[in-house]
């Protein structure tokens, strides 16, 4: 563990603006900045850096077909560990040897993610249900904690070579982060998900299905504000030079994700919809990768218009509730 | 990295309506250098302006062209029956599996299929006539309303008269001329009755006809391992990144779309 | 309060009027909305200040079904202008008319459509729970603040609201009037605006869909709390029920018999727009 004075590393990102692309929660949302941030939970995740909300994909142009080149690198401050962590859980779907996702790829691997240790989690927060925590660390390159005019650094070399190595934490350094660590987790509610996905898979035809989706509205706030959340749309644009190919968010909350043009809709209701949206993460991601696709952030339930409580809807599912 | 999203031109070599009323048409386009397939996959094909949409491969992967057959159901494929000899278009692909032909292999093959599903099931028979001795008995069971909605009929009236086929082709009414079956796909394979023994079942149609098509596969112990259909559904991607087609755990653009009966019964009935 | 939503329900089960009931229940993080099918479970029905949704959004869901609702003003508007386009049948629906002290947010303060509310009272309802409450009589004081803003300040304001939307559409699915089969937003053909969160696709989505709320909007203001990037939207729709109100005296969802104006015709309607 290392610690370094907060102003040198907030000197250090905006001057690093000058050859990256710096996101960072700002005005309550992770966006564009030029080196500044705001110590917050943002409402929107850190996945508007590697899977921003609008994208180009391919250019048509002149009779060819051209990718869309390749930006600065990105840096990723300040946001919490449970986005850090998302973003390598999308990165688990992305990263495929036959299909790379390209686009999220290339960023991912050369931008740079530093999360700041969440001394302070939410009432809806429940990121230790699944293993980590809020001073968790994977996905990101480092993991600041804030001290007085410090940050403890659990970091790896590609953050200590941008931001200088500071100086050896002491002992009481340690002490702090510890007890910081374990006053943060005892806050945090516990949801049992032991073989929660197995559980899913066999209650896939179950009528509480259609109890449990009833007051969703089917619109995508939760998907959207949800850091593992992926799916993307892809439509051409037509410019006067051509035709700008590009991807936007989606989500399997909307019905004509999935309706077809002959009009059939293999998941016509809430009750196929949400469905999805919980098998995908809880039980779907553990098969496919070995991971639940949720972090435990708890944006879904806090921008529900509707109070759809994901919590609940687990306690139910799970057998614990 | 190779990129997946990037789509390769390619030439209209041949564009024709397939049936009367001008809801199917026929492309035919440049095979890219290097293109090589099995039998069930599928392209996306790109309209450059008003975007992508999935179509199975109807050619056989030896022939020089690439033939796609397209019902007129939304944008992407009214762009698509705008194309003329010599328009460029982007394709991508082959993406998806194949029907397990090896599978197939010293065994009888069923095909049944209906409407305008049968695309890739030309390209799976002429695969499957090229090597004929690597296979038992081969029958053919389809099925159209009308006698200008089968897809390759001319072609398929020639293949008619080969000893080492069975071809059954159907409409749903009489209309005059027709000489051949009258009546629906699930009827016909009934009257047909085919041995299920030995024998390995692919079938691709509308769902009104899979689903009467399936107590009657039941009724002749076909046991479903040994059934095989080819799923749709909406896609964007065509390589399991968008989201949108999964069954399940499985992508039908990336895992499928090939599907054993038995595997899809085990997934929730989204298609 | 409470108690008598719930012998209400109770009753209106007991003596076959309903076979579902909406009302609103106990959430994690304030009220939410439940559907209540046996008598039994009449006990969960809860009342009080979070219970903002407006339940009509969900009984399009259940046609056929002999459905009641537990209502405040807004909703019961809203239940009353799904009548007059026919998407329900008034027999259908049995409202439990709820007369409204006004909804907050997390912080207490009361919400603006509240506020102005001049219908905390369902207009139409089979049964009213409380004393009638008399509405606010303030002819959009907020609107016209707004219009008094010079038009290039307005314009600014339109663009910073407009600026943070995400298209996530949870205004569009919260509201009871928005129930097209296919919105506007997702036509491929026509394509009436572009995908994405360009400034002029987001402007254009925020238009249009408050004029089709033109005279079918019943301020009830879930669009708005609905949205989670706090986008507002009430200042367009409160707008345009202004315009309804005085250039054709319409009120939406008093009557059921009554067409929205931006849906009839009549050689009275004024015409100076066009000159």
């Amino acid at each position: 563990m290392r610690r370094i004075k907060k102003e040198a590393i907030e000197k250090k990102l905006k001057e690093l603006a000058k050859d990256y692309r710096i996101f960072a929660p700002m005005n309550g949302d992770v966006k564009e900045t030029g080196g500044e941030f705001e110590e917050c939970f943002p409402r929107l995740s850190g996945k508007c850096a590697f899977l921003p909300p609008e994208e180009e994909i391919l250019r048509y142009k002149d009779g060819k077909v051209e990718e869309t080149p390749e930006d600065k690198p990105i840096i990723l401050f300040g946001i919490r560990p449970c986005d850090a962590r998302a973003i390598s859980l999308i990165e688990l779907a992305m990263r495929d040897e036959k299909f790379p996702d390209v686009y999220f790829l290339r960023k991912k691997e050369k931008g740079i993610i530093i999360s700041i240790a969440c001394k302070e989690p939410g009432d809806t927060c429940f990121c230790t249900s699944f293993g980590h925590g809020p001073f968790s660390t994977q996905g990101s390159d480092a993991l600041l904690v804030e001290k007085d005019d410090y940050y403890l650094v659990l970091g790896n070399e590609k953050f200590f070579k941008l931001f200088g190595e500071g100086e050896e934490a002491r002992e009481e350094d340690k002490e702090y982060f510890e007890e910081a660590k374990k006053r943060a987790e005892e806050k945090i509610e516990k949801i049992p998900v032991d073989n929660l996905g197995e559980k899913l898979l066999s209650r896939i035809e179950d009528p509480v299905w259609e109890k449990i989706s009833r007051k969703c509205l089917n619109c995508g706030a939760c998907t959207f504000l949800c850091p593992t959340c992926y799916c993307f749309d892809i439509q051409d644009l037509e410019r006067s030079w051509g035709v700008s190919r590009r991807r936007y968010w989606d989500s399997c909350m909307f019905s004509i994700y999935t309706k077809e043009a002959s009009g059939h809709n293999p998941r016509p209701t809430h009750r196929e919809r949400v469905r999805n949206r919980i098998m995908h993460k809880f039980s779907y991601y553990p098969y496919l990768y070995g991971e639940f696709g949720c972090t435990g952030c708890g944006r879904c339930v806090v921008y529900c218009p509707v109070n759809f409580d994901i919590r609940e809807v687990l306690k139910i599912l799970g057998g614990s509730g | 990295m190779k990129n997946p999203y990037l789509p390769v031109i390619v030439k209209v070599k041949r564009a024709y309506f397939e049936s009367d009323d001008r809801s199917l048409k026929t492309i035919d386009v440049e095979k890219p250098e290097g293109f090589s397939f099995l039998p069930g996959q599928f392209c996306e094909i790109s309209i450059f302006g008003r975007g992508e949409a999935p179509f199975g491969i109807a050619s056989a992967p030896s022939e020089d062209f690439l033939r796609f057959t397209i019902n007129k159901a939304g944008y992407v494929t009214t762009a698509i029956h705008w194309l003329e000899e010599g328009d460029e278009i982007g394709i991508r692909g082959p993406l998806g599996n194949y029907y397990p032909v090896e599978l197939f292999e010293r065994k009888n093959v069923l095909i049944v299929s209906g409407g305008f599903a049968f695309t890739t099931l030309r390209s799976l028979l002429l695969y499957l006539l090229e090597e004929r001795e690597r296979y038992k008995n081969i029958i053919l069971i389809y099925g159209a309303r009308r006698p200008d909605l089968l897809l390759y009929r001319e072609e398929l009236f020639e293949l008619e008269k080969r000893e080492d086929l069975e071809i059954h082709l159907t409409v749903d009414t009489e209309f005059p001329g027709w000489t051949r079956h009258v009546g629906f796909v699930p009827q016909v394979l009934e009257r047909v009755n085919p041995p299920a023994e030995d024998t390995y079942l692919v079938m691709c149609g509308p769902p009104a006809m899979i689903k009467f098509t399936l107590p009657v596969i039941e009724k002749l112990g076909f046991p479903p391992e040994r059934v095989f259909t080819s799923l749709e559904r909406r896609m964007k991607c065509g390589i399991g990144k968008c989201g949108r087609c999964n069954i399940g755990p499985y992508y039908v653009c990336r895992d499928g779309p090939v599907f054993s009966l038995d595997k899809l019964r085990t997934l929730p009935r989204e298609y | 309060m409470i108690e008598r939503i719930r012998e209400e329900a109770r009753k209106a089960f007991e003596e076959g009027k309903i076979e579902i009931l909406i009302g609103f229940g106990r959430g994690t993080l304030r009220a939410t909305p439940i559907f209540i099918e046996k008598k039994e479970d009449v006990d969960k029905l809860i009342w009080d200040d979070t219970c903002w949704i407006n339940l009509a959004t969900y009984l399009r869901r259940f046609r056929g079904k002999k459905t009641g609702i537990v209502a405040k003003g807004c909703d019961a508007r809203s239940v009353v202008a799904l009548i007059a386009e026919k998407q329900l049948k008034r027999e259908d629906v049995y409202i439990i008319g709820v007369p409204c002290q006004g909804m907050k947010n997390e912080k207490g303060e009361e919400f603006l459509s509240c506020r102005y509310c001049e219908y905390p009272t369902p207009p139409v309802y089979d049964v009213l729970v409380g004393e009638k409450r008399e509405g606010k009589k303030e002819n959009y004081p907020d609107v016209s603040e707004f219009e008094s803003m010079p038009p290039e300040k307005r314009w600014e304001f339109f663009s910073e609201e407009a600026k943070k939307c995400i298209r996530c559409y949870a205004c569009r699915e919260a509201c009871p009037m928005c129930y097209c089969e296919e919105c506007f937003v997702d036509s491929l053909d026509p394509r009436w605006l572009e995908p994405g969160l360009s400034l002029s696709s987001l402007q254009f989505w925020h238009l249009v869909r408050a004029y089709h709320q033109a005279g079918r909007c019943s301020d009830c203001g879930a669009c708005e709390r609905a949205c989670p990037m706090d986008v507002k939207i009430l200042y367009l729709t409160r707008k345009l029920n202004k315009e309804v109100r005085e250039l054709f005296g319409f009120v939406t969802g008093l009557d059921p018999e009554a067409l929205p104006p931006l849906g009839t015709y009549s050689t009275e309607d004024k015409e100076e727009f066009i000159l």
